[in-house]
């Protein structure tokens, strides 16, 4: 059962060239995954799932935020057992307990986040962990040769004895899949790899995928992007909470087929109904030609009342909107109102706060809270930022601070406990209920129900839309599609650092999302 | 009382609070119970207060450590900083005698622009604070004794002794300097907005910073602390000691094992006052003991060395 | 697409090395140098001469020795405090187990690099079984070592044959042993880190633990081994101190301020504190830029004490012209 151990594996003989030319226009199933099912505590994050890729063929796998496709990815490529199913590679049974096992069958993956050393050179990074040697001594010419074959191979002009430093990001990715294919990988699997790359080098990765197809691996491309998986991809499946819902050849399809199939949910019983905003409510925060390093051109309004949602994929610039309108780092220029007047300091958060407005930050963990301090101690931070460092420490217990717990759904007993031992859901609401105590009024929210579940979720919506009947104005910035549909009152979705277009509530998804995706093919 | 355990920390069963007590109280009395079965005189009302007496520098130094712990930081400056102000009072006073509480504010404003100096240099240069402080331990010992020519010169008056040597109806004037330290070092800790913004620096300075807090302000008035609970543990060491080039020696380092001790948690985000003051005297009471059962002096360096290892090391694992 | 053209690899690797200096440095140099007629503008005897700069370098040796352990810790991401104390260590047992007599030396000298070695090795144990801190593992282990080390010693301890004093004040065809010495080191520690697995993965795991481990090195075994160096070398270091001084005594490692001046040098030296960057040589410059700063005051007469007092500060500010730029939060 144990799956590395029998496979044969010869390190270094697809540098050589070599690769029999006749396996290539097989076609045949490389791995085959059965009715794989995945639970982490109460959630199903797969269920029956079956998915199989062939030699030669780039596979898609779509589905919106939270469908499973991160957690499928993760069972084929060793990171995490699956509960029930099996898997078979080359129609031999295998069980992988660690990357390295699915490795050493010749699965290899290549993650949005680089796994390289941007100070060594590129065939350092390519060797690093299986260096040559020659007399004891590491061949540095050995390495950097056979480096140079690989790049070659795959029509790369990288010098491999340049730093990777060097590098475009797009280079050092050209880099990471060299060095995930360089040892006999069969099946590559590759995580929205188009997220951060510009689009004249999304062409290159294109053509590389290409390459890498012909000479007959199986590529597992997974993308939101609705251009790239009609041009580049041969075969697509579509998760959709937990199972697999569709698996056709892209030519078989169109991309409205294949977004209806992504979507398409009962959404009326999750979401709150939409806000009665009259169109002349009073504007409360207006941005107009915010630009900072990242984002240039930003454009926007949002009425009192209303709940704004912004869309964008990742690498979209939406990040690092949030991060702006909260002054960390703000906007280097164009200007920012709120109620009216000019706020030109809202460039701390100090500064923002006191033109009341409130932050929810996406990562929970690292920017949201201090998780060995208390419930009470994480959500009065800022009221006593604001109150001044030297008074008495602002009580905890007064009637208005417990109200805001209840108001949010926390028990106001707990709030002495730690905020490590809550749920994700309730950690979430501690951070919200920061903002309710002082008594902001704007609220930016960036993927306020990241990593939360279903239930939680809909508590989450449910509170958001009270807060904006209340009079709470909110920003909410969120990469997952029905949530912003169903929430906002209108939307503005972003590419490439800007906004591009402002859709009405209620607006069709498809559409949506064929905008935040773009046409990055459109060059060349 | 079957009350399910989760339902208010205020209808805890007494038990239970006794199971969650720092255990550094456990182990102050441990330590005293075997100093006083050791040399039964100990359990007398003058040596014990001797023996108080004795800790009271450390236990300030502690409880200002104790601040910049809390922050996430180290202040290994403060041995020689204590060396420092001796010297220079020494000094001063050698020359004016009758200008005692003017050292003694001189000595003070020294402390707070060391403080931060050290503050400063970590928020924005960005030096980690354990190569900071380090840093400026060689320059406070450097500029002692430069000043003094390296030795011990120059003499301290009765008044500025008085303070670490003389008692007020029999009660050392050095545990009310304690006292009163202690206390404001509780309510600025633990009673303050200033306190809880520390405590959410120490354990997630980036969160801090998204919630406002000015997080270079919190982190200098740390070090601050720490650098003015130095000046007094020198007004006191003084006092007791006399003047001497090597009066603060180690001090940075005990400063640190007995904020340890007392359940302060390394690299940041948990510590209290009381638990620190007793974890100051029982390290100083566990130096007595060793004394006692004739260890040499330099056995508590390595006592030291196996206290905060074995302390980071535990609650490593706890986690 | 210009083509260099390859000279023996060796050459190359050195080549590499010698750009791992930030040019900062050759700057430093320079000036450091140059600074040296000024001097004797204030009357001191000296002035610039090869003489004096072979003393700067035969001064400088033992930092250089632990600098260059400390290279690879800090290169593999860690710290190591406890040099200073391993150095102080290394001496007293090396006049305490030789006496004067020669044929111990034999004995004394492997015994004592072994001592160093299993010292850092559970400095590497603390760090990655124990999951203690780098900084507050080697900093208690310093501590133990010399409460123990005080404990037993008070003094000089023993003394060393004259015949192992060649070591120190030796020379061959006019150049003193220590030199050798020195470059024994240097390109020993270069060629590790340049020619062989260990350095590779020692640069890897510094540089991205996380990328090292899913390419399959054992991050914990790499940085465990790079603590056993830093206390080897402490060791060496400890061994060429006695053969200076004559005789070991417990505070001659904490005296020299080896923990913090060859962290200085490793930083200045262009190797970065969070790992993954840098070099042996760079850090054999630095070592040589506060020899000559320290013979710089000598010359200009500065007060001892006041020497102190700006070495603390040049330090802090060393480190600092390389961490301000840092965009994390440092404590």
């Amino acid at each position: 059962m144990a799956g590395g151990g029998e496979a044969e594996v010869n390190q270094t003989s697809g540098l050589n060239g070599s690769d029999n030319p006749a396996e290539c226009n097989a076609g045949g199933t490389i791995v085959q995954l059965n009715k794989i099912s995945k639970r982490y505590g109460p959630v199903m994050a797969l269920e029956n799932v079956d998915f199989s890729c062939r030699k030669g063929e780039v596979h898609a796998l779509v589905g919106e935020n939270g469908a499973g496709k991160s957690t499928l990815v993760k069972v084929l490529v060793g990171a995490v057992m699956a509960d029930a199913g099996e898997c078979t590679v080359n129609s031999r049974k295998v069980v992988f307990r660690h990357p390295a096992d699915a490795q050493k069958m010749g699965i290899a993956i290549v993650h949005q986040e680089l796994n390289l050393l941007p100070d060594r050179t590129v065939a350092e990074n390519i060797f690093m962990g299986r260096e040559l040697t020659r007399n004891g001594m590491l061949d540095r010419r050995g390495m950097s040769n056979k480096s140079k074959a690989v790049l070659e191979r795959l029509n790369l002009t990288i010098d491999p004895d340049t730093s990777l430093r060097d590098l475009s990001v797009a280079g050092q990715q050209m880099v990471e899949i060299a060095k995930a294919i360089a040892f006999d990988a069969q099946v590559l699997v590759l995580d929205e790899p188009t997220a951060t790359l510009a689009a004249d080098d999304s062409q290159t990765l294109f053509d590389l995928v290409r390459t890498l197809r012909e000479r007959g691996l199986a590529i597992v491309y997974i993308s939101h992007r609705m251009s790239e998986i009609f041009d580049l991809c041969d075969h697509v499946t579509v998760l959709k909470d937990g199972a697999s819902v569709l698996s056709k050849a892209t030519s078989e399809i169109s991309p409205e087929q294949l977004v209806k199939a992504m979507i398409g949910r009962d959404l009326e019983k999750y979401y709150p109904p939409y806000g009665q905003v009259s169109d002349d409510a009073p504007v409360v925060l207006r941005v107009a030609n915010g630009a900072n390093n990242v984002l240039h051109g930003i454009n926007m309004h949002l009425r009192k009342g209303e709940i704004a949602g912004v869309f964008g994929l990742k690498g979209s610039g939406r990040s690092e909107l949030a991060y702006a309108l909260w002054g960390s780092p703000g906007f280097t220029s164009g200007t920012v109102e709120t109620v009216g007047k000019l706020a030109l300091d809202l460039c701390t958060p100090r500064s923002a706060m006191a033109d009341a407005v409130g932050f929810v930050p996406e990562s929970r963990k690292d920017e949201g809270l201090a998780l060995s301090l208390s419930i009470a101690d994480n959500a009065m931070l800022p009221r006593r930022t604001l109150d001044g460092a030297m008074r008495h420490t602002s009580d905890a217990n007064s009637q208005d601070v417990l109200s805001v717990f209840k108001s949010v759904g926390l028990d106001p007993a707990d709030r002495n406990g730690e905020v490590a031992n809550l749920s994700g859901g309730n950690q979430q609401k501690v951070v919200l209920s920061k903002w309710l105590l002082t008594g902001a009024e704007i609220l930016v929210l960036a993927e306020p129900t990241r990593g939360v579940d279903v239930s939680a979720k809909a508590a989450i919506y449910t509170l958001l839309r009270q807060l904006a009947d209340k009079g709470k104005s909110i920003i909410l910035l969120s990469s997952e599609l029905p949530e912003i549909v169903g929430m906002s009152d209108r939307i503005y979705v972003m590419r490439g650092g800007t906004i591009t277009k402002e859709f009405a509530r209620g607006a069709d998804e498809a559409a949506i999302l064929m905008e935040a995706g773009g046409s990055t093919s459109a060059k060349g | 009382m079957s009350k399910q355990p989760q339902t208010s920390s205020l209808l805890t069963p007494v038990w239970s609070r006794l199971s969650r007590m720092e255990p550094i109280y456990i182990i102050l009395a441990a330590i005293v119970l075997a100093i006083v079965l050791s040399n039964p005189i100990y359990a007398d009302y003058g040596p014990m207060m001797q023996l108080l007496r004795r800790a009271s520098p450390l236990i300030v130094l502690a409880v200002g450590q104790l601040f910049v712990i809390v922050s996430g930081g180290f202040d290994l400056s403060v041995g020689s900083l204590i060396t420092f102000i001796v010297l220079l009072s020494a000094l001063v006073l050698n020359t004016h005698p009758e200008q005692v509480y003017a050292c003694i504010a001189l000595c003070l404003a020294i402390g707070i622009a060391a403080g931060s100096l050290n503050g400063l240099v970590v928020s924005l240069l960005k030096v980690p604070s354990i190569i900071a402080t380090l840093g400026m331990l060689l320059a406070y010992r450097g500029a002692g004794l430069y000043l003094s020519g390296g030795s011990a010169r120059g003499n301290l008056p009765d008044t500025f002794r008085a303070f670490g040597r003389e008692t007020v109806y029999g009660f050392p004037i050095a545990l009310i300097v304690v006292i009163v330290f202690g206390v404001f070092a509780a309510w600025i800790l633990h009673g303050t907005n200033y306190g809880r913004q520390l405590f959410a620096v120490g354990t997630n300075p980036r969160a801090a910073r998204l919630s406002g807090v000015n997080v270079t302000m919190v982190r200098v008035v740390a070090f601050m602390f720490s650098a003015v609970s130095a000046v007094v543990a020198a007004i006191l060491l003084g006092g007791f000691s006399g003047v001497s080039t090597a009066v603060g020696n180690g001090y940075e380092l005990q400063a640190i094992s007995a904020a340890v001790l007392g359940g302060a948690v390394l690299l940041g985000g948990r510590g209290s006052v009381p638990a620190v003051i007793a974890g100051a005297i029982a390290l100083h009471a566990l130096f007595t003991l060793l004394n006692i059962w004739g260890f040499p002096k330099p056995m508590r360096d390595a006592v030291q060395g196996i206290i905060i290892i074995s302390a980071v090391a535990y609650s490593a694992w706890r986690r | 697409m210009q083509k260099v053209e390859h000279g023996t690899a060796m050459m190359m690797s050195l080549r590499k090395q010698w750009r791992d200096i930030p040019p900062v440095l050759w700057v430093l140099l320079v000036m450091a140098i140059a600074s040296y007629p000024l001097t004797e503008a204030f009357g001191r005897t000296g002035g610039f001469s090869l003489q004096f700069l072979a003393n700067v370098v035969e001064r400088s040796v033992t930092l250089a020795i632990v600098a260059v352990g400390q290279t690879f810790v800090i290169l593999v991401g860690s710290i190591d405090l406890s040099v200073a104390f391993v150095i102080s260590l290394a001496a007293v047992m090396a006049s305490y187990f030789m006496q004067g007599n020669a044929t111990m030396i034999l004995i004394a000298v492997p015994a004592v690099l072994l001592m160093g070695a299993g010292i850092g090795w559970i400095n590497g144990f603390l760090v990655t079984r124990g999951r203690v801190n780098p900084l507050i593992a080697t900093l208690g282990m310093g501590l133990i070592i010399q409460g123990i080390l005080s404990t037993s010693f008070q003094n000089f301890a023993g003394s060393v044959p004259q015949s192992y004093q060649i070591i120190a004040y030796g020379s061959l065809f006019g150049i003193p042993n220590s030199f050798f010495l020195l470059l024994a080191v240097a390109f020993g520690a270069a060629f590790v880190l340049r020619k062989t697995r260990f350095g590779a993965h020692i640069y890897a795991v510094g540089g991205n633990s996380e990328a090292a481990r899913l390419s399959g090195i054992n991050t914990d075994r790499i940085m465990r081994r790079a603590h056993l160096i830093a206390g080897l070398l402490a060791a060496l270091a400890g061994l060429f101190l006695t053969s200076r001084l004559g005789s070991g005594a417990p505070w001659v490692g904490p005296d020299g301020i080896y923990d913090l001046e060859s962290i200085a040098a490793v930083v200045i030296g262009g190797t970065i504190l969070a790992g993954g960057r840098g070099g042996v040589f760079g850090t054999i410059i630095g070592v040589l830029i506060f020899g000559l700063i320290d013979s710089l005051f000598n010359q200009l007469g500065i007060d001892p004490y006041l020497k102190q007092v700006l070495r603390g500060l040049i330090i802090i500010f060393a480190v600092a012209a390389y961490s301000m730029r840092s965009k994390d939060e440092v404590a």
